[in-house]
């Protein structure tokens, strides 16, 4: 990778404090294990996805974001979707909010239409509450068996 | 006759908080409560019991802003607790690592801040995301100077966004000379943009204070000259990198530190008397409602000295080279004036590093227990972690983050202001805070007196 900019990246959005919230970053480690195309950047973005990432990316130079994160979307723990950028609800470009608040879509709103978004989900088991005292600090084996699948359909998708 | 104001949630941050205002007829603030309504993470908690090398990966999952920040100051707590002493080139790696991470956040706290603000000359807002010149330019460089730091972060630090190649006793790996060469060259290419962006940052940010108002819920509003001042002290541990209780001579003192509950601090029940629909975001909450500063914080409240403290970039500039710009404005500068310095630290560390030398401690204690601290200056301020370790496992850990130091400093900073205005007040302390809250400890009279382990 020669420019600063990557031209494709991978970013594994999550928390691994918190259960199955942490499929993101654990993808991330397993494409590790992966020889991946020198213009491919692999980063597990944490919960600060949105400010560490997706609002630094430059559209001019990368072509392709693939997210990786958990969501409910009425599946089977385990599951997987892939979700087209055009299926989200529109992102609220004059409402710049914080990490928690603004979610993923105003940041994705800015970009869509300017690169190609694809979007992983994995249907979660077992996330605590945020505002209770639990935690859990690995996956769900259901979760866990999701990887080797998702991280093939990567591997695909940057044609590695 | 005063009003009450509450704007739920606050915007343009990281986590959730809020502001409380007790207003007169003209919409001043009389008394101001900035408060985290983040549910409590329990990391603390969640700390005891785990290895220490397990509570500075978990430390730095408690925000996704400053990950480095916390991950530097928890593994040199475990390391004070436990008396290690790491090799100079693993401390120069964590230097870079440091200026890196500030190179990154400031030019992200330019993004949050700028909507504030107006492009000089004229009466236009900015708006970071405009594809519009001028302001397409400078996004541009906001995002290669985060860029940047992001990467050189990455090539010190094991991974862009939490750094997993520190650990106790210093670094698992040394770089390369190569890997050396990359750094020079992104930190020069770094420096023409970091003097421009500071250039255009203060200029913005000093066009705003000469300014006579700012355009907010669709009327004028008058800018005091004195916004965000306030009579409060600083602190600050280091220009650039900070303390711990294994220096000679450290610079930062627990026995000055009290924490007291949210109870003893914030605002009792009061109902919102005052409503304004036309406010960014959704409008202010309902009038009729209630307000309960008090039980809703979700931090304690720190104190140094018995006071209330800044912490950040201008307590940095001020305890060190005797900066004296007060309010929001003194407040955005000092952090633009960090930028150059940051860049040539991490020049200068570059150079220092001996890429041949060892960067792990010969010999790691694994603790009996006694309390050590860290201090890290984050981009926005002191972070202050303590643990007790014995024989390899921790037995507690606290974590005095930037923000829980700023909450009741800016909370004062916003008397005298418009209440319209608090959240510029607010972002100028570039607030990060979800690591702010954090579990509380109290003693046999259930008062918060987290101090009292220190013995």
């Amino acid at each position: 990778m020669d420019g600063l900019f990557p031209e494709v990246i991978i970013a594994g959005v999550g928390n691994e404090l918190f259960g199955d919230d942490g499929f993101g970053p654990a993808v991330i480690r397993a494409l590790s294990e992966h020889e991946l195309p020198d213009n491919v950047k692999a980063m597990d973005v944490g919960l600060g996805g949105p400010h560490l990432v997706f609002s630094m990316i430059d559209p001019e130079e990368t072509k392709k974001l693939i997210i990786v994160d958990c969501m409910d979307f009425g599946g089977k723990p385990g599951n997987l979707t892939k979700i087209p950028v055009d299926l989200l609800p529109e992102g609220r470009e004059e409402r710049y909010m914080d990490a928690h608040s603004g979610n993923l879509l105003d940041p994705i709103g800015r970009l869509k239409g300017k690169m190609d978004i694809i979007i992983l989900g994995c249907q979660p088991a077992y996330i605590p509450a945020p505002d209770s005292e639990e935690f859990a600090l690995e996956l769900t084996p259901e979760v866990q068996g999701a990887i080797p699948k998702t991280v093939s359909i990567i591997l695909k998708e940057v044609g590695s | 006759m005063s009003k009450v104001v509450e704007i739920s949630p606050t915007t343009r941050h990281e986590g959730h908080s809020k502001l409380v205002l007790k207003v007169n007829d003209e919409g001043i603030i009389e008394r101001g409560d900035w408060l985290s309504i983040t549910p409590v993470r329990g990391v603390e908690k969640l700390a005891i019991g785990k290895t220490y090398e397990q509570v500075p990966k978990i430390a730095s999952r408690v925000c996704g802003i400053c990950p480095i920040a916390h991950t530097l100051a928890a593994t040199e707590a475990m390391e004070a607790s436990m008396g290690v002493e790491i090799p100079d080139d693993a401390y120069l790696l964590r230097i870079i690592l440091q200026c890196a991470n500030r190179l990154h956040s400031h030019a992200l706290h330019d993004i949050l801040a700028l909507p504030d603000m107006y492009l000089p000359g004229t009466d236009s807002k900015i708006n970071p995301f405009s594809p519009e010149e001028p302001v397409r330019s400078v996004a541009k460089r906001i995002q290669t100077l985060r860029m940047i730091g992001q990467t050189i972060g990455e090539i010190v630090g094991g991974e862009a966004v939490h750094p997993s190649n520190t650990r106790v006793g210093g670094m698992y790996k040394n770089i390369t000379p190569r890997a050396r060469t990359k750094i020079y060259d992104l930190a020069k290419q770094a420096l023409p943009l970091a003097r421009a962006q500071m250039e255009f940052m203060i200029a913005v940010f000093e066009n705003y204070g000469k300014r006579d108002w700012a355009e907010m819920c669709g009327r004028e509003v008058t800018i005091p000259k004195t916004l965000g001042f306030h009579d409060q002290g600083y602190m600050a541990t280091d220009p650039c990198y900070g303390s711990s209780s294994l220096d000679e001579h450290p610079t930062w003192d627990p026995a000055r530190w009290l924490e007291v509950r949210p109870w003893d601090w914030y605002m009792g029940e009061e109902e919102i008397t005052l409503e304004d629909p036309a406010y960014p975001v959704g409008g202010t909450t309902k009038a009729g409602g209630k307000a309960w500063p008090q039980m809703q914080a979700c931090t304690g409240v720190p104190l140094y000295d018995g006071q209330p403290v800044e912490v950040g970039p201008r307590a940095r500039l001020a305890t060190y080279r005797n900066y004296d710009r007060k309010g929001a404005i003194g407040l955005n500068i000092a952090r633009e004036m960090e930028y150059m310095d940051s860049v040539y630290k991490m020049i200068e560390a570059a150079d220092a590093i001996n890429t041949s030398g060892s960067v792990v401690a010969d010999v790691i204690p694994q603790g009996d227990g006694s309390i050590g601290w860290a201090a890290n200056e984050a981009p926005r301020g002191t972070d202050v972690h303590l643990a007790k370790v014995r024989n390899g496992k921790v037995e507690w850990f606290s974590m005095l983050v930037p923000t829980t130091w700023n909450f009741p400093t800016c909370s004062r900073a916003l008397t005298g202001a418009p209440w319209e205005l608090a959240e510029v007040i607010v972002r100028a302390y570039d607030p990060c805070v979800s690591c702010a809250t954090h579990m509380i400890v109290l003693d046999e009279d259930n008062r918060l007196v987290a101090q009292k382990l220190l013995e």
